[in-house]
């Protein structure tokens, strides 16, 4: 556990979960792309693959929480200076817990809706709490809350990269998931 | 890895104002509020709302069938309106009303769902949703009802046209009976 990183880069676990979770996400925002534009009868498919996809990007997200707790922890890449770098990380943790957050949100939003198998990866879950109005209503506006505020995180994420690639040579690679922080 | 106090703070403060400002965005963005309302409307009650108004019944005679292309012009058209509304016979609200028999119903009149004010003064004021008023209001939905929570058009990437509005219209009295 204790591997030593270069500055600017993490660690293989690091590495993997990053691309695996964005590949997941990137999945999962196709879905949720695709959604509101198929017809309501038609949905069952995306909805599956949507509760399925959510609870990978969960699984996924989770684990690289306590990734960042108990993992090496990276050192800023030369030239940038640690209180910006330290910008990039927290942006990084609450973008990861956002997710984990969001999915778990949704599957209180789907047990409110009314006649809703979730179905994980084939696997019937059955319902814990009794569906209803409130619920549904209360937790579907949480889940596109967040929705949103992961989006505002992408944004910053991609405005500060830029921004401390032209003031401090950081680098725009390590934007992208990879060894590069 | 040493950090200031005022950069963990300042990291923390701008994280946080963007969460509250997510908090509102669903409201902002779709007009959709967390809460459902224990509104019924009786039978009774549209009959009084419908008073005098000698509507016809909309939904009594069949559609003439129309090409296939014109029917996929028209759940073109009406893409962004299915984000938020339902059309179907007992289908639930979701960030609008559910639009089953929408035409020759006064407004304001679907179980469950929270109205804003402007709705309700709507209602009050006679309102009744007929292919005319229907497209006054999808014209300009705040000019009509000002106040009321409607976000169309959607904010971004979307352009209103009276072709499309005129294929929205259609594809709502066609897919509501």
């Amino acid at each position: 556990m204790a591997e030593h990183t270069t500055p600017g880069t993490q660690d293989k676990f690091a590495t993997w979960l990053g691309w695996l979770l964005a590949v997941s996400f990137l999945l999962l925002f196709w879905n949720i792309n695709q959604l509101p534009r198929t017809p309501l009868d038609q949905r069952e498919f995306l909805r599956l693959l949507h509760d399925s996809l959510g609870l990978l990007v969960v699984v996924l997200a989770v684990l690289r929480l306590v990734w960042f707790v108990k993992g090496p922890r990276p050192t800023s890449p030369p030239g940038l200076p640690e209180n910006s770098f330290a910008f990039n990380r927290a942006i990084l943790v609450i973008l990861v817990a956002t997710f984990a957050v969001t999915g778990l949100v949704g599957w209180f939003y789907a047990w409110g809706e009314y006649d809703r198998e979730i179905v994980l990866f084939g696997i019937n879950v059955p319902g814990l709490l009794a569906d209803g109005e409130r619920l549904r209503t209360s937790m579907g506006y949480l889940h596109s809350a967040l929705s949103f505020y992961y989006l505002m995180l992408f944004t910053v994420w991609l405005v500060v990269g830029v921004y401390q690639h032209f003031r401090y040579r950081a680098g725009l690679l390590r934007l992208l998931p990879g060894s590069r922080v | 890895m040493s950090v200031s106090l005022v950069a963990r703070l300042s990291h923390g403060a701008v994280l946080l104002a963007l969460l509250i400002l997510a908090l509102f965005f669903p409201y902002w963005w779709f007009g959709v509020v967390p809460f459902s309302a224990d509104y019924a409307v009786t039978e009774a009650q549209i009959g009084e709302l419908l008073k005098g108004k000698n509507l016809p019944d909309y939904y009594a005679e069949p559609l003439a069938a129309i090409p296939a292309e014109e029917l996929a012009a028209q759940k073109k058209a009406f893409t962004w309106c299915r984000f938020c509304h339902t059309l179907e016979q007992g289908s639930e609200n979701r960030v609008g009303p559910n639009l089953y028999r929408i035409y020759g119903k006064p407004a304001a009149v679907v179980d469950g769902f929270y109205y804003s004010d402007a709705f309700l003064e709507a209602q009050a004021q006679g309102l009744v949703w007929t292919p005319e008023t229907m497209a006054v209001f999808i014209a300009d939905p705040h000019s009509m009802i000002p106040g009321n929570r409607m976000r169309y058009p959607p904010a971004m990437g979307y352009e209103a046209s009276p072709e499309k509005e005129r294929l929205m219209l259609e594809y709502l009295l066609r897919m509501t009976r």
